[in-house]
């Protein structure tokens, strides 16, 4: 696993110095007087060549020192700091309720199979899948921002208000009420996959004999569905996961842009577009080690759910 | 010659036969390739066309006969912007699609077949392809190179392949090992004859299923990069109709600037869904419904 | 009467067509009385046993007929009555023990789970009962803590055994309670369900294709083909006076250790199909000793000797029958007498 975290932060110092594009803007402000640009030059050891400053930029990483912001002219390692946590909220929110969601119905679709329901809810799901992520975002604004007047279209908080604590920041009703939006966007968008790896699993795990003698046992529908079924469907749910989240990283992407929540995803689209390199750099690295802990997690998750794996 | 493909085509009808879903995606998507292949003569305005009506512009008009789709800011007509953007949508899907199955079969063919140290690396670049955040690294590529719709498809091409890599891999596996093709090692076969004709041919219902999923995958993400500006200038796209719409806010009047072209974004990628189904099933009948 | 079963019909749907897997099936069964059902895969006696807990396949076409326990009938019962009754007053012990139980719970949830679904019993009372039937079975107790990856065959089938004796049930199934284990484990099997329904003081309804299993454990004896009985008799006057020309097949089928050593007889042919089964005597098409009025009409079950029953119309030449069926030329040849 941190062969992996190794390869991509390797991939993202060739993507930015190999690419088509001015070297000396990858981290140097042409606006700046000459000297500057000069001691900041050879500071990142853009004078030297590359396999040192290769070196160089993992030194750099291990410290935590991703360089200064243009946009913002800070260090970067804060800027980034600040906006993971408003991404990791509301993405852990709005996937959570997307896989619990899902797996609900897909067990209940498996059991009821062949009913309107199932035919309904598969179409369902596919077409909500089949929209663009910020589409179904822009249509819930629309229904409920707009016309039902109900909820915010977007931001994290009201403008102007004052927060005094972390507590206030994240558990205010102000801040819930902000992300009611794009956390259900997330979890209807998201929620196909769960549904339709549920539904599959369940289908094949009713026809084992276990099931048959649960229903022998006298056992109430929900428990043959819920601690039986869904409970042995689970694993192939859960291991899709660590297959989703690259995806979920670039749906995030968009969702903060449509919503205005100052997350990592809506600070890459930003950075990208002001040419602010070194934060673009350290975002894209950051987003790959959430991917990588989502891994991680899930790979813990698997050997507590099934018996048969032991522990290496 | 002709009789193989005879049988070929013959028998991916019977893929739809059985699965009526299947047969309307199939459908639908034809009804797209059409849409774009006949763009100009279904089209009643241009893409960027501004309509005049005695002498004053055409904006912000609701849907009506003249105008199908209704009017845009600028007085272009929707329903001639979607037809338009039709060819980006199937242009990206089918070129990407075709990229990502071909890079994806191969790699699966060979890592399942060879086994050893050969799947080891395979799989290990498999890893680390998922764990590359899929849009942030495609807005990154074509910011830098450039913003074309080639640049576009490389950049799909360049990890979507994970995922057919690894099922098409493990259908292999399993295929590896059963007696026909043992009997075909005995009889003398090179590893490139089972390859190509033993295990491909078995592998193709899956490898067809995983192109029909990624044309959707690569539309929804060509509507993605449009959205947030970065699509190709030359082009109309879909998620370029909706990228104006939302710059200047007019979702809150002019819904159907905001249907229409997600509407068609949702056919076409839904067609590829349910094409991919079709095919799945193929592979795993278990899917079938009595 | 314990459970009285009549003109149970089960068929269940196919992309083929509708299976009329039970067809018309009358039986009952006294308190303390053991009933084997005998015949090949696909005779429907696993429908038919499994029929008795209203445990049918999700696809499922038809199901009519009575079955009366203690007078209510199960087919008729709501969810809640059908619930009560499972595995409390009849139980199951299965097939393959190894794909009975759940993979991601122990053994000791599972057979908690059993208990506790129908009596308000305590964890330490419950574990009691467990320890002891474990004792019975010849269970370790810290196997109760295990996966069911962790223990053999021969273990889970006993720790089956063990869950479907729990509650104390008036009647436990036997679904082919030995085809999946060795010879060995086989007997030692047989021996426990043996003893352990006799100590609790429960009847039991035993499927098997060995027909041996069931000379070694039954009372009666109902002999199933293409899904129906067509033979039903206590078990000393089938195997000791049979009337139905398939048993008689079935007995030359199987190995005798007393008499002369002979060769095995094999019934020629197969089964046939029941999607639409054709009108007459199911058998007709391999049985050596069928006359055109066989093919005409369904026979009916006829009663020819005290509570013996048989579906042939050819019983009044049951002597000749027998006489011939012992030899190896009539089921070889095609032979229309």
């Amino acid at each position: 696993m941190l062969i992996t975290l190794f390869l991509l932060v390797t991939i993202v110092f060739l993507m930015f110095r190999l690419l088509p594009g001015d070297p000396l803007a990858m981290y140097i402000n042409t606006d700046m007087p000459v000297e500057v640009q000069k001691t900041l030059m050879h500071r990142f050891g853009l004078d030297k060549p590359l396999h040192e400053q290769y070196l160089l930029y993992l030194k750099n990483l291990l410290v935590g020192d991703f360089g200064q912001s243009f946009h913002y002219g800070e260090a970067v390692i804060y800027l980034v700091a600040e906006r993971f946590w408003n991404t990791i909220i509301l993405m852990g929110i709005g996937i959570g309720l997307a896989y619990v969601m899902g797996c609900i119905l897909g067990a209940l679709a498996a059991w009821k199979r062949g009913s309107k329901f199932e035919v309904i809810s598969i179409i369902l799901t596919l077409s909500i899948r089949s929209a663009p992520l910020f589409w179904i975002g822009i249509i819930l604004i629309m229904i409920f921002g707009i016309w039902l007047n109900l909820l915010p279209l977007g931001g994290i908080r009201e403008a102007g208000i004052k927060i005094t604590s972390t507590f206030e920041k994240f558990f205010s009703l102000d801040f819930l009420v902000h992300m009611i939006l794009p956390a259900t966007t997330l979890a209807i968008y998201y929620m196909g996959t769960p549904f339709l790896i549920m539904r599959s699993a369940m289908l094949e795990v009713m026809n084992e004999e276990f099931i048959e003698i649960v229903k022998a046992k006298g056992l109430k529908t929900w428990q043959v569905i819920f601690k039986h079924a869904m409970r042995n469907s689970l694993l192939p749910v859960i291991t899709m996961l660590t297959v989703m989240i690259s995806f979920v990283m670039g749906g995030q992407v968009m969702l903060e842009t449509i919503f205005r929540w100052p997350g990592i995803g809506m600070e890459i689209v930003s950075a990208v577009n002001t040419r602010d390199y070194p934060m673009a750099q350290a975002l894209f690295i950051m987003m790959g080690v959430i991917i990588l802990i989502v891994n991680f997690v899930v790979d813990l998750l698997y050997h507590y759910l099934d018996p048969r794996v032991t522990y290496e | 010659m002709a009789k193989k493909l005879k049988f070929f085509f013959q028998s991916q009808l019977e893929v739809f036969k059985g699965d009526s879903l299947g047969l309307i995606g199939a459908i639908i998507f034809v009804c797209f390739i059409m849409m774009a292949i006949l763009a100009p003569l279904i089209a009643p305005y241009g893409p960027e066309e501004m309509i005049y009506q005695e002498g004053r512009l055409l904006r912000l008009q609701s849907p009506s006969w003249h105008h199908l789709f209704g009017t845009t800011q600028m007085g272009q007509d929707i329903f001639s912007q979607v037809v338009y953007g039709s060819r980006a949508a199937v242009l990206v899907g089918i070129l990407s699609a075709g990229l990502v199955s071909i890079i994806g079969t191969a790699v699966g063919l060979v890592s399942g077949y060879y086994g050893g140290k050969t799947d080891a690396f395979f799989m290990r670049v498999v890893d680390l392809a998922y764990g590359i955040p899929f849009l942030p690294f495609i807005i990154i590529l074509v910011a830098l190179t450039g913003l074309t719709f080639w640049n576009v498809v490389i950049g799909i091409g360049l990890l979507l392949w994970r995922t057919p890599a690894r099922v098409i891999r493990a259908q292999v596996l399993s295929l590896k090992s059963r007696p026909f093709v043992e009997a075909s090692r005995v009889l003398g076969a090179s590893n490139f004859r089972i390859i190509l004709f033993q295990i491909a041919p078995n592998v193709l219902p899956l490898t067809f299923s995983y192109t029909a999923l990624a044309m959707g995958w690569a539309i929804l993400t060509e509507a993605n990069l449009s959205f947030l500006g970065y699509g190709d200038p030359m082009m109309m796209s879909w998620g370029k109709i909706l990228f104006r719409v939302y710059i200047i806010q007019a979702m809150t009047i002019a819904w159907w600037w905001v249907l229409a072209p997600g509407l068609a974004i949702i056919l076409l990628v839904l067609s590829g869904f349910f094409i991919g189904r079709a095919y799945e099933k193929v592979t795993n009948p278990r899917l079938k419904e009595y | 009467m314990l459970l009285e079963v009549k003109n149970l019909k089960v068929y269940y749907k196919t992309t083929k067509g509708i299976v009329q897997a039970v067809d018309d099936v009358t039986f009952s069964l006294e308190e303390g009385e053991n009933l084997g059902l005998v015949g090949e895969s696909g005779c429907g006696k696993t429908t038919a046993v499994k029929a008795i807990l209203r445990l049918f396949p999700t696809n499922i076409a038809h199901v009519s007929g009575t079955l009366e326990y203690s007078g209510q009938d199960i087919l008729q019962m709501t969810f809640d009555e059908l619930s009560r009754i499972r595995w409390k007053e009849i139980s199951m012990i299965p097939q393959s023990a190894m794909n009975a139980l759940d993979p991601v719970y122990t053994i000791e949830n599972q057979i908690l789970e059993a208990l506790q679904a129908h009596d308000k019993i305590s964890y330490p009372e419950a574990l009691q009962k467990i320890y002891g039937l474990f004792d019975l079975v010849g269970l370790e107790k810290s196997r109760l803590k295990d996966y069911p990856h962790q223990l053999s065959g021969g273990m889970l089938q006993r720790a089956c055994i063990a869950m479907a004796l729990v509650c104390s049930p008036k009647i436990i199934l036997a679904d082919e309670p030995t085809t999946a284990l060795d010879v060995v484990v086989q007997d030692n099997i047989l021996q426990r369900i043996n003893e352990l329904h006799k100590k609790i003081g429960a009847s039991m309804v035993l499927s098997s294709h060995d027909i041996s299993v069931i000379a070694e454990t039954c009372d009666r004896v109902a002999v199933m083909y293409a899904g129906q009985f067509i033979e039903y008799a206590s078990s000393r006057r089938i195997f000791g006076n049979p009337f139905h020309p398939y048993t008689l097949g079935l007995q030359q089928a199987f190995p005798n250790i007393k008499g002369t050593k002979k060769r095995l007889i094999a019934i020629k042919g197969y089964p046939p199909n029941l999607i639409n089964p054709h009108r007459g005597c199911r058998f007709a098409s391999r049985c050596p000793f069928r006359k055109e009025a066989c093919v005409a009409k369904d026979p009916p079950l006829v009663e020819v000797e005290p509570l013996h029953f048989s579906r042939c119309i050819r019983s009044d030449a049951i002597d000749e029958i027998r006489r011939r069926a012992s030899m190896e030329e009539t089921w070889e040849g095609t032979e229309l007498s």
